[in-house]
């Protein structure tokens, strides 16, 4: 089995499987051209463009089932467009998958916690995926959303609220340059939504992208994020 | 974020042992879905001799047809659960973004479900072969076929697995997409048990059984993770 693991990674990844490269694909941008999606028969958004560059945030709003959620997917590269094309750093993702995703950090709907497993756990495992077993990050990221004390605590005690800090963890852990979030805000105290925009300043400002999904106006301190507003009757 | 300053991404190796870790992890946690394929197969197999005979010929005879069959749909069973879990939770999500091979990925949660599923049921296929006047010395022959097909199953299981994840009548569409495919395998197997049974060489039957196993190693994580990538649209 680890042969073949090891095989596998020869034939995807040119170099040795040890010490793989970071993937530069030169200044952060994401572009999306003539979107078009369908949900069954029903047209979601048609032709639509959108450009966010480095240290620019993009808020996506409009009623339910307006394709936010669609959007951000398409975005990711989850669902495939009817139509249209998704660019970072100029090229099309479907071609920089891998270096896309390590660039993307994804914070849908669901917080992505095995509930069988204790936070740190969870955490540290998510770490690991992306970067190999990194114990101090996980700590240092834990104290960061004040989520040091669950740290032994099996997912499914946590809370919604907790579980929604626990993504943004995974967020964080992830140190990617764009942040793709759907609704961060939900489920969230007073305390914890001035937390997420918080972040979300901290990283716009130091260069990184954010696209976030959200039904409520958000003000975001040091960011005046764009708006893309999804459903109008047009 | 710059790109300079993140650290280099894990090396594949670590990827998938930190898969399998994780499985295993949850797997433990949950002791009660790893006993029940491993249960399913001991009452299976012990249905057999009080539906039709206890007759030593009779048994010896289908012995080692019944055993492959009975492990084949144990092993089944926990095929259904290998990424639906994963899917309702959003990990799926953060697995086909963790800018990681998602074959490799795969290829750990196959080896993680072989090891709690797949490996018990080889262990204790010697007691059931007992109970079915297998002689002695081809249990190990039992085991070892059992050992390259319940791997190949799971192998050719994820496949399926992977294309319904996202369905309702994931469990029924699974084995009518995976039985038919693991025929093959199936008679191999069973055909190697009963050939070493009757004091035969069984060289052949066993060196297709790996040889099948090979190439199930090789294309289905392959398939499973373009399939998983269509389930998550």
């Amino acid at each position: 089995m680890t042969d073949i693991a090891a095989v596998i990674g020869a034939l995807q990844v040119p170099s040795a499987a040890g010490a793989r490269p970071v993937a530069d694909l030169g200044a952060a941008h994401l572009k999306a051209h003539g979107l078009t999606l369908f949900r069954g028969d029903r047209c979601l958004f048609k032709r639509l463009d959108l450009e966010v560059g480095a240290g620019e945030a993009l808020h996506v709003v409009g009623p339910n089932g307006s394709g936010k959620t669609t959007l951000l997917r398409t975005l990711a590269g989850l669902t495939l467009a009817e139509d249209g094309q998704v660019y970072w750093c100029g090229h099309r993702i479907e071609s920089v998958r891998q270096e896309y995703a390590q660039d993307l950090a994804w914070c849908g709907h669901h917080p992505a916690l095995k509930d069988d497993l204790t936070l740190r756990e969870n955490l540290s495992l998510h770490r690991r995926l992306r970067f190999g077993r990194d114990e101090d990050a996980v700590a240092r990221v834990m104290d960061k959303l004040k989520i040091s004390r669950l740290s032994e605590i099996h997912a499914g005690r946590l809370s919604a609220g907790q579980r929604r800090r626990a993504s943004l963890a995974n967020l964080l852990l992830s140190e990617a340059r764009l942040w793709l979030m759907d609704e961060p805000l939900t489920n969230l105290d007073v305390a914890g939504k001035a937390l997420v925009k918080q972040l979300i300043s901290e990283h716009v400002t130091g260069g990184g992208l954010c696209v976030l999904v959200a039904h409520e106006a958000v003000e975001i301190e040091r960011v005046e994020p764009a708006q893309l507003e999804l459903g109008r009757k047009s | 974020m710059t790109v300079q300053s993140r650290p280099a991404p894990a090396g594949l190796w670590d990827v998938w042992l930190g898969i399998v870790t994780r499985e295993l992890r949850l797997a433990f946690r949950r002791p009660g879905d790893m006993a029940t394929p491993l249960i399913f197969f001991a009452i299976v197999v012990s249905l057999f001799p009080l539906a039709v005979s206890p007759d030593k010929q009779l048994l010896m005879k289908f012995g080692p047809g019944v055993l492959w069959v009975a492990a084949l749909l144990a092993s089944l069973m926990s095929l259904g659960t290998l990424y639906r879990q994963d899917r309702e939770d959003g990990t799926l999500e953060q697995l086909l973004l963790s800018g990681q091979p998602v074959s490799v990925l795969v290829l750990g949660k196959i080896a993680a479900q072989w090891l709690v599923t797949g490996l018990p049921l080889v262990v204790i296929s010697p007691i059931a072969g007992v109970a079915f006047f297998i002689p002695e010395e081809s249990l190990p022959i039992l085991a070892g076929s059992l050992v390259l097909g319940t791997l190949s199953l799971s192998l050719i299981g994820s496949v399926g697995a992977a294309l319904t994840v996202g369905l309702r009548q994931a469990n029924s569409l699974l084995s009518l997409l995976v039985l038919p495919l693991v025929m093959p395998v199936l008679i191999f197997g069973a055909r190697a048990v009963s050939l070493s049974a009757d004091g035969e060489t069984t060289g052949g039957s066993l060196y297709l059984l790996a040889a099948l196993t090979i190439l199930t190693t090789t294309f289905s994580p392959f398939a499973a993770s373009a399939a998983l990538r269509i389930s998550a649209d």
